[in-house]
């Protein structure tokens, strides 16, 4: 049964892209900073998690390298590309654009 | 751009997925460890089988599964499997084979550019009259719908520096040659304008093989001068300015091209190149006014200049044989095809239990589907590959054998009859255009209905639907009407070739060599070739240890016909086969002296002048006998003028008639000894000797260049080799039998699947029928009934279509004995009818009964 992640479809990618715009991370520490930096609203789930790194990796939005993680067990770090940063700008702009149409909707309903 | 790199990396993926899978399994252990209550994240497989769907490349390990299952499937019915195979390999290698010749022959390009705007030029209908000054024709005038006048010249030279003389054949050729056949070169140049202009170094284009042969390939034999002699005395430096492609022919069919030297004079223009879109009709008109603007001697009643497209010219004949094959291996096919769906429809039935295990356990129709059209696919695949290997390995000594049949080469030479992409294609189409229908097959079985009622029932096998039956019988009829076709067809083939091998001859081609011997004119000036052909026979006779015998004309082409007078007969004159021989000529060739005496060497000498006539020609000039003794002349026969007569020969033997073809209607024939005066440059040699070709070959050129620097002696072939006709028929014969060989044995196959099948269905009642004391006999009876009615269907569709096919065959084989060749096909098919329904009943009934019954 999916658990309630809190997410609004189609931005987890937006989401992914913009924790690795900061620095290279592994796909737990995706979560976790995900989970931080939204106070623990939003949670990413493993199921959605890795088929959403691997769109990115198509896409050619990020690019991953073999890593060792803070326990010591081989994982991937996944690092932004030239083109995974202006899918971001691009997509950022896309979702403000939607969500302030919305607001607009919203206040004026 | 975006696309393509997406693509490189889903490639990059499919390349390094198994490394990059375990990292994703590492990533999520740790992933999962790091997380402390492990049991929160989801099934590691099922995540990781949803992270690779990303990549796109599930459909492969998809198919990988499939193709698994669908060989474990075909293991469990090798029998199957392997007769589907072999059959199909074996229907398809024939197909390809023809597809690779109808390629060659009617699809492929010519080695001419454009061939479609080829045409040829008919200044008058077929026959000796054509209008004058056609040479004159002002092709300028003609230049808004003729692109390029084709104009050729053929001619032999003789090359003489090199080891032995060698004839050469030339086309001297127009402007228009190179650009209106598109003429390309392998090395050097082609003709230019330049080539053309008076005074201008006389240059030559090189034919292929000459150049493999002659020159033995050299590339420096560009700017090298060849001395080529004239047979009239003269002779010309030219030097090669470039080697023909390999493929590049013109002129006679078959015939070799190995000099092309510009034309300077005018001459008359047989093939023309049109402008792009002007219709042929167009052509006609303008060249019809042209003509007529320059000849004088036009009659009334002339129909005008005539187009022909140089393609259908040279396959038009030969189309309906090449179609006639086409349709014979397309049935072929078709048989084969029924006959492996009829044991898929069987194997389908026997399945039923299995397909409803896999229905009751959630596979889908479309995997069902998938599956079966797999299974069907690896058996045609496989099929495909067997025959491609095989007609690939046997093109090679099949392709000379189908030309000499048709009677020309391939337009782009033997050579082209092969694999090329064009038959692949074909081919490929063909083969899962059957795969796709095979695979529809099974699934008439009615696996789909009462799984539980399948599942219930103790025998594998389920119990046809009627449509299944239906399908089944008609598939079986199919196979058989098929085969009734191959068979009559087949049958009337080997009779004519049988007429052919029984009929009389008049002389004994087996073991029998000839070499075709040419000499120069001007080394004869007096015309006295008879002086060559004299010591060559001697000599030759002396080295060769058996008599070499001249004649003037080549084995197996009707003789030219001379008008025959007899002296005491008044001016009643007969139409007789001509020809001149030598000494010893009747006792060489095995043709039989009713009367009187063979040919001498001193008959040619002698101041008597003597002939020879056959028994027809002698019954007809002396029907009351006694020919010998008696007085004859011969008359050439010219459409105008009469030329003087022949003097009066005293027939000096009457010899048995000889039949130069099969349908040789002109066994009235007039032989005269060689003299002097009367032999000519180009004669054959005969000798019966058993020799190898090779031994005979250089024994007689060293001899003839000891006699004659200058004389050309071909290689010797085997006379019975050149009976191109009963070669043919045996060929066609001989593939037609294959045919129906391998239809009979498909329809028997069949008939033999289906009675198995039955009876296994019904073997609780036969056993109880055995108990009872049914014989053997009459259980086959059982069964007969059954099939005799499928049987009777396919023979009567058969029969009609082998009517059909007889009045097609009518004009090529012309002693077709259609009902005689229908009975023998009948009694072929109800002979492997009753064998192939009754061994399936034998087994059945030779087995005890009560273990059949104890089984239940």
């Amino acid at each position: 049964m999916p658990r309630d992640d809190g997410l609004l479809p189609g931005t987890l990618a937006m989401l992914i892209l913009r924790v690795l715009a900061t620095e290279p991370l592994h796909g737990y520490a995706i979560a976790q900073r995900i989970a931080a930096l939204s106070n623990n609203q939003l949670s990413v789930e493993e199921g959605s998690l890795y088929p959403a790194l691997q769109k990115l990796l198509l896409k050619g939005w990020a690019k991953a390298a073999a890593a060792v993680s803070e326990s010591g067990r081989s994982v991937r770090e996944y690092r932004l590309t030239a083109a995974g940063r202006k899918q971001l700008t691009a997509e950022r702009e896309r979702f403000e654009r939607t969500t302030g149409a919305i607001f607009a909707v919203l206040r004026t309903a | 751009m975006s696309v393509i790199g997406e693509w490189g990396r889903r490639i990059w993926y499919l390349l390094n997925r198994r490394r990059l899978d375990e990292q994703l399994r590492l990533e999520m252990d740790a992933h999962r460890a790091q997380m402390g209550s492990a049991g929160r994240f989801g099934n590691t497989l099922r995540l990781r089988e949803r992270s690779r769907d990303v990549w796109g490349w599930q459909w492969i390990d998809n198919l990988a599964r499939d193709i698994k299952l669908a060989l474990r499937a075909l293991r469990r019915s090798r029998g199957f499997a392997a007769t589907s195979v072999i059959s199909l390999a074996l229907g398809l290698a024939l197909a390809t084979t023809s597809v690779a010749v109808v390629n060659a022959y009617l699809i492929r390009a010519w080695p001419y550019a454009d061939v479609d705007r080829l045409y040829h030029v008919r200044y008058a209908p077929p026959g000796p009259w054509e209008p004058s000054g056609m040479s004159g024709l002002d092709w300028r005038s003609v230049a808004d719908v003729v692109e390029h006048p084709v104009t050729a010249v053929s001619a032999t030279f003789y090359l003489t520096d090199g080891t032995h003389a060698h004839a050469a054949q030339a086309q001297r050729v127009g402007t228009g040659f190179v650009p209106g056949l598109g003429v390309r070169v392998v090395l050097g140049r082609t003709l230019g304008d330049d080539d053309f202009r008076a005074g201008s170094e006389r240059v030559v284009l090189v034919g292929h093989a000459l150049w493999l042969t002659r020159y033995g390939g050299d590339s420096s034999v560009i700017g090298r001068v060849v001395r080529a002699e004239f047979d009239d005395g003269g002779n010309e430096s030219m030097r090669i300015v470039g080697v023909l492609a390999p493929d590049f022919h013109f002129g006679r069919a078959g015939q070799a091209l190995d000099l092309v030297i510009p034309l300077s004079a005018r001459a008359r223009t047989y093939t023309v190149r049109l402008r792009a879109g002007v219709p042929p009709a167009v052509a006609e008109r303008r060249l019809t006014a042209a003509a007529r603007a320059v000849s004088t001697d036009i009659p009334p009643d002339w129909t005008g200049v005539e187009l022909e497209s140089v393609h259908e010219r040279y396959v038009g004949s030969i189309r309906p044989i090449l179609v006639g094959i086409t349709i014979a291996t397309g049935l072929v096919l078709l048989i084969v095809c029924a006959n492996v769906a009829v044991l898929a429809l069987l194997r389908g039935l026997r399945r039923t239990k299995e397909l409803a295990v896999r229905v009751a356990l959630g596979s889908g129709r479309a995997h069902i589907a998938r599956m079966l059209f797999l299974e069907s696919g690896l058996i045609s695949a496989a099929a495909l590959l067997i025959a491609v290997g095989i007609t690939g390995a046997a093109l090679g000594v099949i392709a000379p054998l189908v030309e000499s049949q048709l009677g020309r080469p391939a337009p782009r030479g033997t050579d082209a009859i092969a694999l090329d992409t064009t038959v692949l294609l074909m081919i490929g189409a063909a083969t899962l255009v059957i795969a796709v229908a095979l695979s529809f097959v099974p699934l008439l079985a009615p696996w789909h209905r009462r799984v539980a009622d399948a599942l219930r029932r103790a025998s594998a096998a389920a119990t046809e639907g009627r449509g299944a039956r239906h399908v089944r019988s008609a598939l079986v009829a199919i196979e058989v009407a098929g085969t009734v076709v191959l068979l009559v067809v087949c049958a009337s083939t080997v009779q004519s070739t049988i007429a052919m091998v029984r009929s009389e001859l008049g002389f004994a081609p087996k073991g029998l060599l000839r070499a075709r011997v040419v000499l120069r004119a001007r080394d004869y000036p007096a015309g006295d070739f008879a002086r060559f052909h004299e010591q060559f026979r001697t000599q030759g006779s002396a080295v060769l240890g058996a008599p070499i015998v001249y004649s003037n004309w080549p084995p197996f082409a009707e003789f030219p016909t001379q008008l025959v007078e007899r002296a005491d007969g008044g001016s009643e004159r007969t139409s007789a086969g001509a020809i001149r021989v030598g000494a010893g000529y009747f006792a060489t060739l095995g043709i039989a002296i009713r009367d009187g005496r063979d040919v001498r060497a001193s008959d040619g000498a002698g101041s008597a002048q003597v002939a020879f006539v056959s028994e027809s020609l002698a019954r007809r000039l002396w029907p009351e006998g006694g020919a010998v003794g008696r007085q004859v002349r011969t008359i050439e026969e010219t459409a105008g003028g009469e030329p003087p007569p022949g003097p009066w020969r005293t027939v000096a033997g009457v010899v048995a008639d000889v039949r130069q073809t099969y349908p040789d209607a002109q066994r009235a024939d007039i032989y005269v000894p060689i003299d002097v005066a009367g032999s000519g440059r180009f004669g054959s040699f005969y000798v019966r000797t058993a020799q190898p070709i090779a031994a005979v070959s250089t024994a007689l050129r060293e001899l003839a260049t000891d006699l004659d620097a200058g004389a050309i002696v071909d290689l010797p072939r085997a006379v019975s080799d050149e009976n191109a006709e009963l070669a043919g028929t045996r060929f066609i014969t001989g593939m037609l039998t294959v045919f129906a060989g391998v239809a009979v044995f498909l329809a028997m196959l069949g008939m033999y699947a289906v009675t198995a099948y039955a009876v296994q269905q019904r073997e609780r009642e036969l056993a109880i029928r055995v108990a009872l004391g049914a014989t053997h006999r009459a259980l086959t009876r059982l069964f007969l009934r059954d099939g005799g009615v499928v049987i009777a269907l396919g023979l009567v569709a058969g029969v009609a279509g082998a009517l059909f096919a007889g009045r097609m065959l009518e004009a090529r084989l012309p002693s077709v004995q259609t009902p005689a060749s229908l009975a023998a096909a009948a009694a072929v098919i109800v002979i492997a009818g009753t064998l192939a329904i009754g061994g399936p009943v034998r087994r059945a009934s030779v087995r005890q009964p009560a273990s059949l019954l104890k089984n239940e």
